[in-house]
């Protein structure tokens, strides 16, 4: 198992952009108000980035793929910064969590000191997020669009099949999606706060992929996230406590492999920041993760299990779901703010170790250890 | 019946003998000729032995559901909601699936473990895509 990055970097700075439906603002606005925010969170100056990483990517059938209008790469966060003394730069497609792998491996191997991370996110007005356009389909779609599939269908098929072997219920995805709703009253970016839901809400929603409503769908916004990293050495010298990376796992089953990089564990660990792209992946990713057993994270998510005071406190600032859609960085941004003690409302009591967790059941997922310590 | 408004496959290098032969109504796979692993999606070689020797094999097109979902949106231009997507397991291969609608079947008659069998829908002169529809056992 790889140790070698135990507590080489931490998270020194977040930033924030409003999330909103609709918008007259550019989606690089969004990007370039987080990662200012970010930077100046970070105690640091444009010109002290020497690093970054995004995954710009546009998804969905209505996705224009045009920097600075649905995506914002590296060049133009570079170049509207006006970033100085960037020496390594790296875009990748995928959930936010990869750029944050990038951006550690890159300060651990010294190929730069302060690394932004940047993630902004498109809503297209009058364009379905799923859409196929196209009247042909090659690749790994020649497969599914001739049966009218949906990629996001597959996650339709996958609950299907979870709650035949295990017997969870609507209800008991419910229970997720109500914990998710409960922490976003607690978070000021977050646009569902200010509106609760109730089962009565849920069960008449409509279906989007049937067992998948429209409250178990990620909630689709235009808005942006960043943070900063560091060494740990240098992260002493900065104004934030730094959350620590204690570890990390990239693989299909990062279950053991992420306690076992950064030797926390389970029973050290006070919150989980899961990804929930879709709600059930909360119910994966606990099972994958070992936080319960196989077939019985819809029992573990019951009564409060995971409610802020609960069992195990998980997606502690509302998610995808709650906040919004940003592919994972609103994870890793809260992660970072419970282990620095910044969570206000959220914070959970004399937290030592988030874990932060992002991807689905077919792709490898990356899991990472925050720690308070060094 | 040809419906010209669905989605049709663009084969490849790797799949055209797939497509080649769904034209000709049958269901063929790349088999391993050395430990007889079926490889969806066709690759040039086995994943489990690596060996490069790999035959397309008609497969009997027997299998059953091991899971689907019902699409209620309007997504897919030629697809009128609801219609069911399921992944079928084939018989031949543990974890060996097809992803299918399901044909002579009304939707909510679809359950997991259902039995199927293939058949072919014509989309055009050149193009037939496999499907599945319920098996009596």
């Amino acid at each position: 198992m790889d140790k070698s990055m135990r507590n080489k970097t931490a998270i020194v700075g977040v930033g924030y952009s409003d999330m909103v439906r609709k918008t007259d603002r550019s989606l690089g606005s969004f990007a370039i108000e987080a990662a200012m925010q970010a930077i100046t969170d970070a105690g640091l100056k444009p010109k002290d980035i020497d690093g970054y990483a995004g995954t710009p990517v546009a998804f969905g059938g209505g996705a224009m793929h045009l920097d600075g209008v649905d995506e914002i790469s590296d060049r133009y966060i570079i170049s509207s910064l006006g970033l100085p003394n960037i020496r390594w730069a790296l875009d990748i497609n995928g959930l936010t969590s990869i750029s944050l792998v990038q951006a550690m491996q890159a300060l651990a191997v010294g190929a730069c000191d302060y690394a932004l991370v940047v993630r902004a996110m498109y809503n297209p007005v009058g364009v379905r997020y799923n859409q196929s356009r196209s009247p042909e389909a090659g690749g790994p779609g020649q497969f599914t669009d001739p049966y009218g599939l949906v990629p996001m269908g597959r996650h339709a098929q996958w609950l299907q099949r979870y709650m035949h072997d295990s017997g969870a219920t609507k209800e008991d995805l419910f229970n997720v999606v109500k914990a998710l709703r409960d922490h976003a009253q607690l978070n000021p970016y977050a646009y569902w706060r200010g509106k609760d839901i109730t089962l009565e809400d849920y069960l008449a929603s409509r279906w989007i992929y049937e067992p998948l409503c429209l409250f178990d769908c990620d909630m689709p916004l235009t808005g942006a996230g960043a943070v900063v990293l560091t060494t740990a050495e240098r992260a002493k010298d900065l104004p934030n406590p730094p959350a620590y990376i204690s570890g990390f796992a990239s693989t299909y089953e990062p279950g053991e492999a992420v306690f076992e990089a950064s030797g926390i564990g389970r029973d050290e660990v006070q919150a989980a920041q899961l990804y929930d792209g879709y709600i059930h992946m909360i119910w994966f990713w606990l099972e994958k993760l070992g936080l319960c057993g196989k077939g019985e994270a819809y029992k573990f998510t019951r009564d409060g299990g995971i409610s802020l005071g609960g069992t195990l406190p998980v997606t502690t600032f509302g998610g995808s779901q709650g906040e919004g859609r940003l592919h994972g960085m609103g994870h890793i941004r809260e992660g970072a703010m419970q282990v620095m003690g910044r969570a206000g409302e959220r914070q959970v009591p004399d937290l030592e170790n988030c874990i932060v967790a992002c991807g689905f059941e077919s792709v490898p997922g990356h899991a990472f250890m925050f720690s308070r310590g060094s | 019946m040809a419906d010209s408004t669905k989605v049709i496959p663009h084969a490849d290098l790797e799949t055209t003998p797939y497509w080649e032969a769904a034209r000709e109504h049958k269901l063929k796979l790349p088999k391993c000729s050395q430990d007889g692993t079926f490889v969806f999606p066709p690759r040039p070689i086995c994943p489990k032995c690596h060996s490069d020797k790999l035959e397309w094999t008609e497969l009997s097109g027997r299998g059953a559901v091991y899971t689907f979902t019902i699409m209620h949106d309007k997504m897919v231009a030629g697809f009128d909601p609801p219609y069911v997507v399921a992944q079928v397991e084939l018989e031949e291969q543990a974890g060996l699936r097809l992803q299918s609608n399901i044909l002579e079947c009304p939707v909510p008659d679809v359950y997991i473990g259902m039995p199927v069998e293939v058949t072919f829908e014509d989309r055009s002169e050149e193009i037939s895509v496999p499907q599945f529809r319920p098996r009596s056992s």
